[in-house]
């Protein structure tokens, strides 16, 4: 399920994280999905295993998945809802970021045909 | 779970160990690194039981090892100078290790050898050093160890079987928590499998922590002011300045702080130029050994 990028230094335990969430948001891991086992992920990717457990921790310790005892991990119905409430809470970056292209002469229209690109861009 | 307390190792005047303290979770890969001579395989030796310490204690589980063989029955130590009786083939080291070892797995064995393309009847000695350690790595592996201890873990195989063995150890660790400790000079070899590590330099153990921790503890930056300077400009209260290198206006310095701290004591300095960069494991190494 994952694929992981060796040569970009970010750290594997955060790369799964992110294409977690990427999943989720996109609908490809639904509200209940089961995720793979850690095992599993591990031998899959030839990761260590406690590196794929801290990812886990750190999903669930957000709400982002939860888990059954003796089933495994699932992802929660409240996932995609908790990661719109952690995005939204970037909009200040946002804002600075804004802050910051008026100071340098930086025309408003052009972050905002940005903006427009991002939001086509995506689903 | 390991653990060496306060052990000493001497040879004669040379003391090989000196009050080396080491904790080892079970089903961590840990990664055991330090300069030439500076002490792994002995530890390792004094970890397996090999050597006995001269001081301190290696327990397993809370207890000693000392005179108790028996704590130690499932742990094994694959040794970077391989020992395989003489003549034998892998079946004959198979057959001996059946005996020795009571969680010896024949089926294990038999599934490891096709899946390396082992000659189980080759003579040993015979074999490329590469096959060594994989016939080593596959006796070991099929006596289904708690602990396994491997000096100079990959050293020889090939890319694919490399990373295939990682699958196989990988596997063990999630399945049954196997705890490995692997002595290496490879700091990709760390980097890729091990989520704790101690750094051994002459003796004495500098480093010990979780990957994370280890590369967050020192940091770099690249720092340039609009005139020539020296040590002094990037200096600050309570700055640790491992390394300061300077061509010019533009520096690379190294400190053992707090990176929140460093960014904040440098960005008041009001530099035409600051990048935060980090640090690999090597470079940690490197620069805690010098």
């Amino acid at each position: 399920m994952f694929t992981i990028d060796n040569l970009c230094g970010v750290p594997v335990y955060e790369q799964i994280v992110r294409q977690t969430e990427t999943f989720i948001l996109r609908g490809i891991l639904p509200p209940d999905a089961p995720m793979p086992s850690v095992r599993a992920v591990a031998t899959q990717i030839a990761a260590n295993p406690n590196t794929i457990q801290k990812a886990y921790t750190n999903l669930l310790s957000r709400g982002l998945i939860y888990a059954a005892p003796g089933k495994g991990s699932f992802v929660s119905a409240e996932a995609k809802g908790i990661l719109r409430a952690e995005l939204e809470k970037q909009l200040d970056t946002v804002e600075r970021l804004a802050a910051q292209f008026a100071s340098a002469g930086i025309d408003k229209q052009a972050v905002l045909q940005a903006v427009e690109r991002g939001y086509s861009g995506k689903s | 779970m390991i653990n060496a307390i306060n052990v000493t190792k001497k040879f004669d005047d040379f003391t090989a160990l000196d009050n080396v303290n080491l904790s080892v979770q079970t089903g961590s890969i840990f990664g055991l690194v330090g300069s030439n001579g500076a002490g792994k395989s002995t530890l390792m030796r004094v970890m397996s039981g090999v050597y006995s310490a001269d001081g301190g204690t290696v327990t397993i589980d809370g207890e000693d090892i000392t005179n108790r063989p028996g704590v130690r029955r499932n742990l094994i130590y694959v040794p970077d100078d391989l020992y395989f009786l003489p003549g034998s083939s892998m079946d004959r080291m198979a057959k001996l290790c059946e005996s020795t070892r009571a969680r010896f797995d024949r089926e294990l064995y038999a599934s490891l050898a096709e899946q390396f393309e082992a000659d189980r009847k080759k003579p040993i000695h015979a074999m490329s050093k590469g096959m060594k350690r994989q016939a080593a790595l596959i006796l070991a592996l099929a006596s289904r160890p708690d602990i396994l201890l491997i000096d100079e873990t990959f050293d020889g195989l090939d890319v694919i079987k490399r990373h295939h063995m990682r699958e196989i150890m990988v596997d063990a660790v999630a399945e049954r928590g196997l705890t490995v400790i692997m002595a290496t000079h490879s700091m990709h070899e760390v980097d890729d499998m091990c989520d704790a590590i101690a750094m051994l330099h002459k003796g004495h153990i500098n480093v010990q922590s979780d990957i994370q921790e280890v590369t967050a503890a020192l940091v770099k930056v690249q720092i340039a002011f609009p005139q020539a300077f020296d040590e002094d400009a990037v200096r600050f209260d309570g700055a640790n300045i491992v390394s300061f290198r300077c061509d010019g206006t533009v520096a690379t310095v190294v400190y053992e702080n707090d990176r929140d701290l460093v960014e904040h004591e440098l960005k008041a300095k009001h530099p035409v130029l600051m990048n935060l960069l980090p640090l690999s494991l090597e470079e940690v190494f490197i620069y805690k050994c010098q």
